[in-house]
């Protein structure tokens, strides 16, 4: 059928229009957007953008995160909210990191651009962290890290990043200095280390740090072992701990590898002299859940141990608050989480304001005392790198099920037990 | 220099986490070897059966070996209604879709765990399972031990299914050809999801052994799935029997391997073994398809 | 003969052409977290296309090719911060290593007439290598990984700050060269004697083409490309590490978009990515993240691959081809008047 001239013009001109339609249509629903509208007024909510890895291998220390840091926030939003802000309540905003930096910077921005934060808290992964705060930096938003202890993120110049917890520079030595004086108490001689680490990030920026560190106090690292973290089987690696001579086991494990790890040890019946974890997986909850008893003597480097209370109000305060609500005690992640909200909120209502300057400023002008902050720490204040200069570090052991601070001796709430045979006998 | 009790430690280690590598490949092999299907949703399906022997174990108290009588069924059902639905249209197609169409399925399951049962890492944690028993100074553990009988006489089990049952003759007739099965009166349909079903049991198996000795979580498909694949081309893609030899030596090359070497190293000194046996016999060690 | 001014302003011509200047200012409109949809949309499809060059074509099926991704991302970063040599130079020579390595994989498996699964197993299996390699190599960091240090933008250095508009030009524009090199290949000799070898192997040899000389080639142009977006991808976020540049993973994730899109079909990969894609950033952003819970986004997308495999196992391409040759047939041709 021979289409005419007319009808094809009919067709045309009503497929034109048509197509005009659409695009105008189009048009006016995006040029909206054209034009960027007004800095806002300081809104009645506070909205803070919680990146974690919600999912993935550390989604249950995500999720950990979140419910600590949302104690203190809803607390503080039944209190009336911000004063200084005209009770202005605090809103958080998840953000799934699925532990991976590409992820991450993509919430980060997104948090930032669309759902409007004016504040950032997390990541937990360094590398994560890398990269999300350096988007924060790029927008000019105020990035608090509560948790990621590669020593690297303070030495990057960044203006808006501000770091509560102590790094591995520091928390790592805390490790060996613990050697050096048991040592010096008991008159024994532990001179060779195995490092045993997960082949990640934060395994290596342990063992970097031990590396350095201990051959400058005597010590040497007669085996240097990164393992694959996730293995289906590590038999060969624990034989190979057999094989070798040390007296000091240090072993930087997240939660599965650790309880592997223990578990391995007590089948091909292996118990170090002297066996420090780098916090992580020996400190988590679930390790002496699962272990039970097997997971007892064990010493770990902490931020954190619940049994603090008895010694600082804040502590028990803030650990009380969390028990009540999740009937475990605080581990050293969950109670930096805690303290970096009760601190987020000390600094809202010091800035008075939403503007980034402001909360940036009150960042910095940041200066706790000890007694105020729910962590063994001297306090809170920040240097010019966003680093707090007034954390400090400890070493816990687990005995009967429960973490005791054993280290500094000064701190210490018991006596530590060593030298001691394996909980299996 | 090493000593010798340690060494001999390490190879009996290593030979006990090869069984269960066999293990998890013999069903994969069984399905491949008849259907000429890549199920890449085997791992996953172990996961699911490693999942029920946490919860019967964390709620009921259920001892995880008594799961074989319970997971076996449950995934041999899976295996049907998977077959029925999925498997069953992807006879004919290139192997490429039926990967696709299984790893799909493999990332539904993962992460409808992942939605239900979170990320948590779940281990069964009782006396069992970290009881171990002691051979001279060998010192073996009792849960892999256990997983590692049980994996041979599951594959002792499956091969003399298909040899010395009329069941496995028609299986075998319908591997070797579907029209000659079909025109001798064989019900093909029915063949292909039994066939399936036990592989998918044979997951379930694996899971259950697995289960106790190492936690699991809803990825944890993707650590053994890979080493599975190695198996498999290893010793020969659809040869039950052979998974046996394939996991053996992909067990003693990850064990020893990382012992005389670094363990850092250890995730590619599977693969390296693999490459060089591919050059030198690409079929695998012992061939193709001797179902 | 229908004239050059008919031809021109036939909606088969003019369609393209305005789809081409939407996606030229779409930037102007998005929001930057879309906009980050769009940038990986369009990485993606670039990556797709890079391998479709090799597997859609030949049929030879790789899952190694994060280790190119990976090697083109580290070459360029690795040179960058210990000499300051601009990723665009760096991405040559990323380019350069990985068609060495894709040289390596083609020679190894090709010669010993590997396909099928032999061939999938044996190109994981040298993409995990790789990795391990990586991983233990300390002056690349080793596990750690790469962090590049923060500049102002520069387009000398390949970063921008302030908006990252500048990140999808240069994606868009790699996708549309890569893009007519598919089609430059497509439609040459080469080309030619790719889909002859995915056709029928054994009759290719038996007319005297050069069977292996020809897979080893398509793997090393699909390497080479797949590495300049490692480069990329390497200064759009800024770090690199083995788990994040090589996994198994990374290559499933290239792959899946092309399957779901259409391998052997030019614009398969585009669509594909332009599907899976934003199911991970949009189920992650605005699901995941309230309900606390993960996955949702691989539920959906591992769907997706099954109902792909068992109804559309040529791709989705098909159905959006039917879709698209009916708006262009439907949108007016401002044909002048054809006289017979």
């Amino acid at each position: 059928m021979k289409e005419t001239s007319s009808t094809r013009m009919k067709y045309g001109i009503v497929g034109l229009v048509i197509v005009v339609l659409l695009i105008g249509v189009a048009l006016g629903y995006i040029i909206p957007g054209l034009i960027t509208p007004p800095a806002p007024t300081p809104a009645p909510k506070i909205k803070v953008g919680l990146l974690w890895p919600l999912t993935g291998s550390l989604a249950l220390i995500g999720r950990d995160q979140v419910n600590a840091f949302s104690i203190v926030i809803d607390e503080v939003n039944a209190a009336g909210g911000i004063k200084s802000l005209g009770g202005a309540r605090i809103e958080w905003v998840l953000g799934d990191t699925k532990g991976d930096p590409k992820t991450g910077a993509a919430e980060a921005e997104r948090l930032i651009t669309e759902a409007k934060v004016d504040v950032l808290v997390g990541a937990y992964q360094s590398a994560v962290t890398a990269t999300c705060s350096e988007v924060a930096e790029r927008y000019g938003k105020p990035f608090l890290n509560p948790d990621s202890t590669s020593p690297g993120l303070t030495e990057r110049g960044f203006k808006w990043f501000f770091r509560a917890t102590p790094h591995d520079a520091l928390l790592v030595k805390n490790m060996i200095d613990f050697v050096a004086d048991v040592e010096k108490k008991e008159g024994a001689s532990l001179k060779k280390i195995a490092l045993v680490y997960e082949n990640t990030l934060w395994g290596i920026d342990t063992a970097k740090v031990a590396k350095e560190y201990a051959p400058t106090l005597g010590y040497t690292i007669v085996l240097d072992m990164a393992y694959p973290a996730g293995a289906a089987d590590l038999s060969s690696e624990v034989l190979k701990l057999k094989a070798t001579d040390h007296d000091v086991l240090l072993q930087a494990s997240y939660l599965s590898d650790a309880i592997l790890f223990t578990k391995t040890f007590k089948e091909l019946g292996y118990w170090p002299k002297m066996w420090i974890a780098n916090d992580a997986g020996h400190i988590h909850p679930d390790y002496v859940k699962t272990l039970g008893k097997d997971a007892d003597y064990v010493f770990s480097r902490e931020v954190f141990c619940a049994d603090l209370g008895a010694v600082k109000p804040a502590i028990k305060t803030a650990n009380d608050k969390f028990r009540a609500r999740y009937a475990y005690d605080m581990d050293g992640t969950m109670a930096r989480a805690y303290t970096a909200a009760a601190l987020l909120v000390d600094v809202l209502e010091r800035a008075g304001s939403l503007k980034p300057e402001d909360i940036q400023k009150a960042f910095k002008g940041t200066d706790w005392p000890e007694e105020k902050v729910s962590m063994p720490w001297k306090g809170i204040k920040f240097d010019e790198t966003g680093q707090n200069v007034k954390g400090v570090g400890i070493l816990v052991q687990i005995v009967d099920g429960v973490k005791r601070t054993i280290w500094p001796f000064g701190l210490a709430t018991t006596p530590y037990k060593w030298p001691v045979k394996a909980p299996w006998g | 220099m090493i000593d010798i009790s340690t060494f001999l430690q390490v190879v009996v280690s290593a030979l006990l986490l090869g069984g269960i590598y066999a293990l998890i490949a013999a069903g994969f092999n069984l399905i491949y070897g008849v259907m000429d299907v890549i199920n890449c949703a085997q791992a996953d399906m172990m996961m699911i059966a490693m999942y029920l022997c946490f919860w019967f174990f964390e709620l009921y108290g259920v001892h995880p070996l008594l799961m074989l009588f319970l997971a076996t069924p449950l995934l041999f059902i899976m295996g049907i209604l998977t077959q029925r639905f999925i498997i069953d249209r992807l006879l004919g197609a290139p192997l490429f879709i039926q990967a696709i169409a299984t790893i799909g399925l493999g990332y539904v399951l993962q992460n409808l765990a992942l939605l239900f049962w979170k990320e948590d890492y779940r281990m069964i944690y009782m006396e069992y399972t970290t009881a171990k028993t002691m051979v001279g100074f060998i010192s073996l553990s009792l849960p892999r031990l256990v997983a590692f009988v049980g994996c041979l006489v599951m594959i002792a089990m499956l091969y003399m299914l298909l040899t010395k049952t009329d069941f496995g003759r028609s299986i075998r007739a319908t591997s070797e050809s579907r029209e000659a099965a079909a025109l001798m009166g064989i019900n093909v349909k029915h063949v292909y999801a039994l066939v399936f079903a036990i592989g998918a049991a044979c997951a379930g198996i694996a899971g259950v052994f697995t289960s106790t000795f190492y936690y699991t979580y809803p990825t944890v498909g993707a650590v053994f799935l890979l080493k599975m694949f190695v198996v498999v081309v290893l010793g020969g893609c659809g040869n039950v029997l052979a998974s046996i030899a394939g996991g053996l030596i992909v067990g003693l090359a990850e064990g020893v391997g990382s012992f005389l070497l670094l363990p850092s190293w250890k995730d590619a000194i599977y693969q390296v073994i693999f490459l060089i046996v591919l050059a030198i016999k690409p079929t695998g060690i012992f061939g193709e398809k001797k179902v | 003969m229908p004239s050059r001014i008919s031809r021109l302003s036939s909606s088969r011509f003019y369609f393209p052409c305005i789809l081409f200047i939407i996606a030229l200012l779409l930037p102007v409109w998005l929001p930057p977290f879309l906009l980050h949809v769009a940038i990986m949309i369009a990485l993606f499809a670039y990556l797709g296309i890079a391998w479709n060059i090799l597997c859609g074509y030949t049929g030879k099926l790789g899952w190694g090719h994060a280790a190119f991704f990976g090697i083109g991302a580290y070459a360029s970063t690795a040179l960058y911060m210990t000499y300051r040599v601009s990723p665009w130079i760096g991405m040559l020579l990323g380019a350069v290593f990985a068609a060495a390595y894709g040289a390596v994989c083609g020679i190894f498996c090709f010669r010993f007439g590997l396909g099928g699964h032999y061939l999938v197993i044996a190109t994981i299996a040298l993409a995990e290598v790789m990795r391990v390699i990586f991983i233990n190599w300390d002056g690349m960091g080793g596990a750690w990984g790469l962090l590049m240090p923060v500049v102002p933008d520069s387009w000398y250095e390949l970063q921008f700050h302030t908006t990252r508009i500048p990140y999808y030009y240069i994606a868009l524009a790699m996708l549309l060269v890569i893009l007519y090199i598919e089609i430059k290949i497509v439609n040459s000799k080469l080309g030619y004697y790719f889909v002859g070898i995915r056709d029928d192997e054994g009759m290719a040899e038996s007319l005297g083409i050069d069977t292996f000389k020809y897979k080893v080639i398509a793997m090393v142009i699909s390497a080479a490309l797949t590495a300049f977006g490692g480069t990329f991808y390497a200064q759009y976020v800024l770090y690199i590490s083995p788990e994040t540049v090589m996994p198994v993973g990374l290559s499933t994730d290239i792959l899946m978009g092309v399957v779901v899109g259409g391998m052997g079909r030019i614009a398969g990969p585009i669509i594909g990515a332009a599907i899976i894609q934003p199911i991970h950033e949009l189920t992650r952003a605005y699901i995941i993240a309230y309900i606390g819970r993960g996955g949702l986004d691989y539920v959906v997308a591992g769907t997706i691959m099954v109902l792909v495999a068992l109804l559309r196992p040529r791709g989705v391409i098909e159905w959006i081809e039917k879709v698209y040759n009916k708006v262009i047939g439907f949108l007016p041709s401002f044909a002048t008047e054809e006289t017979t």
